[in-house]
């Protein structure tokens, strides 16, 4: 185990009843870094997130802030900042009242900053949570739990459902409040375009697996997309690129690792999003294969 | 690590506060808004026995009205963070799922009814000045010892706040039993306590002659009942003697009549009693983790 590391995760199996949710995880988190959980409905994620607070027991070696996360739940909570769900805060509660009950049962929670942070928001103490729209519920407990001084922030769909503004201001506090080189979060979203700007790494489940998990420095030089037209496709195709997509009326072929020297003359090399990544190496293999 | 429980209690005050609030004092201001345009019947001609039986009528109505609130109560509770989504949340708070069941039993089952005590109490004497007003007129009011009252009161009033909290040790199977029946069956709760119910106190004993059953049901009310007040003739058995009970007697009377229903607390009723609701909060807890 690397002791650098917040999260460290080896040979993780997650199971319900029959059904593997977690097969065999492998990730670390270092500080530092804003990473991104990627995977489609029922991939994992929740699963991953919920072991990673120790609401779920898992097999395999799992060590989050240096602690067991099922033996040391309670303590391990007082160490890391969680969202595990959007508009989850509870509904007969007061603004005020939430900042007094976190004062009282985190014990790293600040007050002060909390008050400091929802100023940044439309949210007022004396509003209670019912009152508020689903963004601003977000907003709050955003507000709530970057109030608490933790290395780990652990947030799963913060923002499923809200709308565009809403999602924007989430992250801009998330970046502006809580990011500052030292600290790291781990977010799981479907909203992969929008918070592709802020990650410095992804992890993508498929399937209970690891499909990848890579830094976003190291898919532009791992990655290789090429921007051709339809003259070039049977040769991109003969290549067996992860997978091929339209893009502004051209083709676009994605390969893992350099591409033969005569099929990468044929197109533009352009950076790979990591929406056509995440399709590529999640998506049906034998739907891959179909298109292509 | 340090105790959650009273940020948890201060957390029901803040969701329960105004119906307790309500519970306990719109009854007493209902009756003393209504009173005038009443009548007053059979009250004691002796101005002390007049006091203290309004006194301690005040108490144990309000009381009554207050075990009657949280039984009708106890079983949403097994669900309420359930139901309004709050669960993962809280989950995600450091204090445990034991403290926060725990926190909910003391402030339902204990705190509120120990509160109607006192403020029966406190409201009592506004409510026998009243009563003896609207009855005997400013003369009777002028009569009344209130001194007097308060020394035999305030015995009295301390042995039923005892036998709050004893006559929750008979009941805590019950009250454990059915929320867990609550938080596990949900809506068909209901439908499952009466089957229950017919099927042990009606249709077991009448078909079949099997009673042990309803047998230890009635023992357990019947021991919440003596917890409470066992022998109240022992302090006086009518108005007339009332008046010549001092304050010795009356604390005596409580110390023994207490004494007598811990001693009872020794049995093995109370140890199956126990062991069931030892089950029930399990149970409870089980409900509790599975819903993160």
């Amino acid at each position: 185990m690397n002791n650098t590391n917040l999260i460290e995760a080896r040979n993780v199996t997650l199971t319900y009843g029959k059904k593997t949710a977690l097969n065999g995880v492998s990730v670390s988190v270092p500080k530092g870094r804003v990473v991104g959980l990627l995977g489609h409905n029922g991939a994992g994620k929740t699963s991953l997130m919920k072991a990673l607070v120790g609401l779920l027991p898992v097999q395999g070696d799992l060590r989050v802030l240096g602690l067991e996360p099922t033996k040391n739940r309670q303590q391990l909570l007082t160490e890391l900042s969680y969202i595990p769900d959007v508009a989850v805060l509870p509904r007969w509660a007061r603004v005020h009242e939430l900042i007094t009950l976190m004062g009282r049962l985190q014990p790293k929670f600040s007050t002060e900053r909390a008050r400091a942070l929802l100023k940044r928001t439309s949210v007022g103490e004396g509003d209670k949570i019912k009152s508020l729209s689903k963004g601003m519920v977000a907003q709050t407990h955003l507000a709530l739990i970057a109030a608490i001084d933790a290395k780990l922030m652990i947030l799963d769909e913060p923002t499923l459902g809200l709308d565009v503004i809403s999602r924007k201001s989430f992250y801009e506090m998330l970046i502006d409040e809580w990011c500052d080189g030292e600290r790291s979060v781990l977010i799981s979203t479907h909203q992969v375009e929008e918070v592709e700007a802020l990650l410095s790494d992804v992890i993508m489940l498929d399937e209970g697996r690891v499909a990848l998990a890579i830094s976003l420095e190291d898919i532009d030089s791992r990655f290789v997309a090429l921007n051709h037209d339809q003259a070039a496709a049977d040769a991109m195709a003969a290549a067996h690129p992860l997978l091929r997509y339209r893009e502004q009326g051209r083709t676009t072929s994605l390969f893992d690792g350099t591409p033969p020297e005569h099929v990468a003359s044929l197109g533009q090399r352009v950076r790979p999003s990591l929406v056509d990544l995440f399709m590529a190496l999640t998506r049906n293999p034998a739907l891959n294969k179909a298109q292509a | 690590m340090t105790s959650h429980i009273p940020a948890l209690l201060l957390r029901e005050w803040m969701q329960h506060k105004r119906g307790w609030l309500l519970t306990l004092a719109l009854p007493p201001a209902l009756f003393l808004v209504i009173l005038p345009f009443g009548e007053t019947h059979g009250m004691p001609d002796q101005p002390l026995a007049a006091g203290l039986i309004v006194v301690m009528a005040t108490i144990m109505v309000l009381l009554l009205i207050a075990a009657l609130s949280a039984a009708f109560q106890l079983p949403g509770l097994a669900r309420r963070d359930v139901q309004d989504r709050s669960i993962e949340f809280w989950l995600s708070l450091p204090a445990g799922n034991s403290e926060s069941l725990l926190a909910t039993l003391l402030a339902h089952t204990l705190l509120v009814p120990l509160a109607a005590v006192v403020f029966g109490f406190g409201i009592g004497y506004g409510v026998a000045a009243a009563v003896v007003l609207k009855s005997t007129g400013v003369e009777g009011l002028m009569a009344v010892p209130w001194g007097q009252v308060s020394l035999l009161a305030v015995p009295a009033m301390l042995r039923i706040a005892l036998g709050v909290v004893l006559a929750l040790v008979w009941l805590a199977p019950l009250i454990l039993l059915v929320m867990a029946t609550s938080a596990w069956l949900k809506r068909w709760s209901v439908a499952a306590i009466t089957a229950v119910a017919v099927i042990t106190c009606a249709i077991l004993p009448k078909v079949y002659g099997f009673v042990a059953i309803r047998d230890w049901l009635d023992l357990q009310f019947a021991g919440a009942w003596h917890a409470l007040l066992a022998n109240p003739q022992q302090l006086a058995s009518s108005p007339a003697q009332m008046a010549s009970v001092d304050s010795a007697h009356a604390w005596h009377w409580a110390v023994m009549d207490a004494a007598n229903e811990l001693q009872a607390l020794l049995s093995w009723q109370v140890a199956s009693g126990l062991a069931l609701a030892a089950l029930g909060f399990y149970l409870l807890i089980l409900q509790r983790r599975r819903a993160g």
